[in-house]
């Protein structure tokens, strides 16, 4: 067992990466199963849980400052007595994770689909600022805490989704909604599908043109479907796979680097310039897109 | 280079001499110029590509160009080079309805796409006042915004794809009709970036469907605390208009002047907002009903001394001429204006604008406010004579003094029309250093030789543009 790091302020995080050469990122650890990095590596983790809490939230700009670690349970709780919440829904039973148990960081880290998306938006649409630490241990921060800025390059935006490989995320500026306004959540389901403890959490997201199709493949298997974006849950034995659409996205949980597979090459040039650029030695998560 | 460019593409795709040169030595913010060598009018993107490749081969500079509506100096050839307008890339690509986008290359003009689909009962949702003529890819440079942000959110939001010529000449696709793709989120960064990290050369559009019921209101109030306060308290109460617009007495004067327009006696600001709603299953109208009376409550709370709800699309459009018309009454009132763009956290806009009147006096220059008081973007408006140094130079102070005050409260030294070159001075006011280095690391991940539309945006590479004349701030 690697060595854990605890850190409870930037400052500390900052340190930690100066002084290292090699980390794994973890919110609470909720979602391990869908990275791709082999098991085999172990690097010491800066465990961020503890840079936690409500920096600033003012209800009546609907925006609050929030350290990375904090729970999303714990956000959307404060956030509720002014009835303002992150369109991040708190569902509580049918995840092998425990939901609202992620943290804040995590979460954007990862952008997984959600289910009012296509009314409310993603953590891209949410996120107003951040403070991040690079991989030299510099201290940066992108944005402010207006709803709509455009000084300069929307930097923040490029951590939503990134696994922790261009810095580690401590405090994130979000745009918060009524409550009251949010839709409700609408779903085709599965449910009555039993399902084994082996069976792996699979996104597959399609056109809306092929929805149909696609969540008629998932039938067999027990699965959640959002019509409005076009996106399937389902829960695949480790030895199925469900047919391709052009243009769709797969996203698997526990199948190590079948997990993620990107092919664009486009994307893939990009990725890597950018990680040469913002961690050249390669410190933070590595491994974790398969092919940096 | 003209005859080079010329076999590349075809001789009469290129413009110079010194009647093309002026026309495209700025954009709509005309306090700085630089003149281009040629300007190429390229049709396709493989145009585009095979342009960037001389021109990176070459070492030429070059900086795209939609309209030119842009205020900030972000379409001005700063070192000169080649300006490369997307004014013959103007058609639609692609429509799929059943999907609910569109792909147009970048040159069409914003209100086409919305044109195209309203028959299908959709629209392209960014606004921008410009949207007669400024471009796709204009607005996906600038990020623009318009009335309707408020509720349906800007450019970025409504932007699923980008095919882009990276400074290099190669043609990149990112993103697509299917949103949300695992990887590093490239296009959130290439939306916004003035044009500094490539060219787009189309894009793939969120189609947004129209509203099926709309309430419009517009309503007086006898001091400025009033209405602002109003508009903290709006936002506040969970309604989201798809409108929350604000203009104060300055602009009624103007509009009066200009149209004859009458507003009602002792109103010292106008409040314009609209709700709206495109559901479907639960009725539309009831629901935008009930948002507008509880907008009223509180515009009754506020002492509002008029609430005039449209009762009709005529009604509606008039009510709207208190804030369409009002940019253009403004230019009526003196020989020059200036108008700021700054961005507050909302709640923070009574103390923001009596603040703003504060500054106006003490420097002893006239202001007007026409903006977009919902997202807490302010436009405050000096109207002055050029002509008189002093008065140049009071503007120049008191506007610096607003922006400063943005940041001071939260805010944002621009809230749409960018950085450009106008404010690579300000940005240093919101971000450290660290803060900036990070801003162009992430620039770097495009743009490593910086011959794409130079000098813009970051301050250290500012040096390069020599400013004519020091006002912040453009007219309209
Ligand atoms: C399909 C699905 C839908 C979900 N929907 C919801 C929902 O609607 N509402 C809800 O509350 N929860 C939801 N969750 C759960 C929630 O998304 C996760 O709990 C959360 O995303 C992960 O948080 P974590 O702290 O456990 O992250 P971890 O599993 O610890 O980390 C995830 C990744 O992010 C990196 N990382 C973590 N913190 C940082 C940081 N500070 N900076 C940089 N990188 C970091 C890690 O290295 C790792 O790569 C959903 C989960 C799934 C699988
Ligand atoms: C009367 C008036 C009203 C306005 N109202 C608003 C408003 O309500 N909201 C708002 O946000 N803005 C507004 N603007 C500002 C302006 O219209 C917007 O910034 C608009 O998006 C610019 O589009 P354009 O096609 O004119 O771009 P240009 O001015 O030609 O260019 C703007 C920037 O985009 C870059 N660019 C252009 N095309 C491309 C491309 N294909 N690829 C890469 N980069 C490119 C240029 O290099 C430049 O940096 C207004 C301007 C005027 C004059």
């Amino acid at each position: 067992m690697s060595e854990t790091h605890e850190p409870t302020a930037k400052e500390e995080v900052a340190e930690i990466v100066k002084g290292g050469s090699k980390f794994f990122l973890r919110g609470s650890g909720s979602l391990k199963q869908f990275s791709v990095r082999s098991e085999e590596e172990s690097y010491p983790t800066i465990l961020l849980e503890g840079l936690n809490g409500i920096i600033d939230f003012s209800p009546n700009d609907q925006v609050v400052n929030v350290r990375a670690g904090t729970r999303l349970s714990d956000v959307g709780f404060e956030l509720e007595k002014h009835g303002q919440s992150i369109p991040y829904l708190n569902l509580y039973e049918g995840f092998q994770t425990k939901v609202g148990e992620g943290t804040v960081g995590g979460s954007l880290s990862m952008n997984l689909p959600h289910f009012l998306e296509r009314e409310c938006g993603t953590w891209r649409d949410w996120i107003l600022g951040l403070t991040v630490i690079l991989a030299d241990g510099t201290i940066c921060k992108s944005g402010s805490h207006a709803v709509k800025s455009v000084a300069g390059y929307d930097v923040h935006k490029l951590f939503v989704g990134a696994r922790g490989t261009l810095g580690v995320v401590t405090e994130v500026i979000l745009r918060t909604y009524p409550s009251e306004s949010l839709p409700k959540m609408e779903t085709d389901d599965n449910w009555h599908v039993p399902r084994t403890e082996t069976d792996r959490l699979c996104f597959h997201r399609v056109t809306a043109k092929d929805y149909e199709e696609a969540w008629s493949n998932a039938r067999e298997f027990y699965s959640w479907g959002v019509p409005k974006t076009s996106t399937i849950l389902v829960w695949l034995p480790p030895d199925r796979d469900l047919p391709r659409f052009p243009g769709d996205q797969l996203i698997r949980s526990g199948c190590g680097a079948k997990n993620l597979e990107l092919t664009d090459p486009i994307q893939i040039k990009l990725m890597k310039r950018a990680k040469q650029i913002f961690d050249p030695t390669n410190k933070l998560n590595p491994g974790e897109w398969g092919f940096m | 280079m003209v005859s080079e460019l010329g076999r590349i593409l075809s001789p009469e795709q290129v413009l110079s001499g010194p009647g093309a040169q002026r026309a495209y030595d700025c954009d709509a913010y005309s306090v700085d110029r630089s003149k281009p060598m040629c300007i190429v009018l390229p049709e396709s993107t493989e145009q585009v590509a095979a342009v960037v490749r001389w021109c990176a081969a070459n070492l030429v500079p070059f900086t795209g160009r939609g309209a030119g509506t842009g205020l900030s100096g972000g379409a001005l050839p700063a070192l000169g080079g080649v300006v490369v307008s997307t004014k013959r890339m103007n058609q639609i690509v692609e429509i799929d309805i059943p999907n609910r986008c569109l792909k147009a290359q970048a040159g069409i003009a914003n209100k086409r796409l919305s044109d195209a689909v309203k028959d299908q009962g959709l629209h392209f949702a960014p606004d921008p006042s410009s949207q007669s003529v400024s471009t796709l890819g204009g607005n996906i440079a600038e990020n623009a915004g318009g009335p309707h942000t408020l509720k349906y959110g800007v450019t970025a939001q409504h932007i699923l794809g980008v095919t882009m010529v990276d400074p290099e000449g190669e043609i990149l696709e990112l993103g697509g009709k299917v949103p949300g793709g695992p990887g590093f989120d490239f296009f959130s960064l290439i939306v916004g970036s003035e044009g500094t990290v490539g060219l787009v050369t189309e894009a793939w559009v969120k189609l947004t469907p129209l509203p099926t019921a709309v309430q419009t209101a517009l309503i007086a109030f006898p001091t400025i605390r009033d209405a602002t306060e109003t508009v903290a308290e709006i936002i506040a109460s969970g309604v989201i208009p798809a409108a929350l617009e604000m203009m104060d007495r300055g602009i009624l004067v103007a509009l009066e002047a200009a149209f004859g327009l009458k507003y009602p006696e002792g109103t010292a600001a106008l409040l314009l907002v609209e709700c709206d709603s495109n559901l479907s299953a639960e009725p539309a109208g009831e629901l935008v009903q009930r948002e507008i009376e509880t907008v009223a409550a509180i515009c009754q709370a506020h002492n509002a001394i008029d609430i005039s709800i449209a009762q009709d699309e005529a009604e509606r459009q008039k009510l709207w001429h208190a804030r369409k018309k009002g940019v253009g009454a403004m230019g009526r009132l003196a020989p020059s204006i200036v108008t700021h763009d700054g961005v507050i956290p909302r709640s923070k806009l009574p103390e923001m604008l009596d603040f703003v009147y504060e500054v106006a006096e003490r420097h002893g220059v006239k202001v007007a406010n026409l903006f977009h008081a919902g997202d807490g973007n302010l436009h405050p408006c000096f109207y002055f004579d050029d002509r008189d140094p002093k008065q140049v130079h009071a503007v120049i102070e008191a506007g610096e003094e607003i922006i400063r005050k943005c940041v001071s409260l939260g805010g944002s030294v621009t809230g749409e029309h960018g950085v450009g070159v106008e404010k690579q001075d300000l940005l240093p006011l919101m971000f450290t250093p660290d803060d900036l280095r990070l801003q162009a690391m992430a620039k770097q991940i495009f743009n490593q030789g910086n011959l794409c539309n130079p000098c813009k945006i970051l301050p250290t590479e500012k040096s390069c543009v020599e400013h004519k004349k020091r006002w912040r701030g453009v007219a309209w």
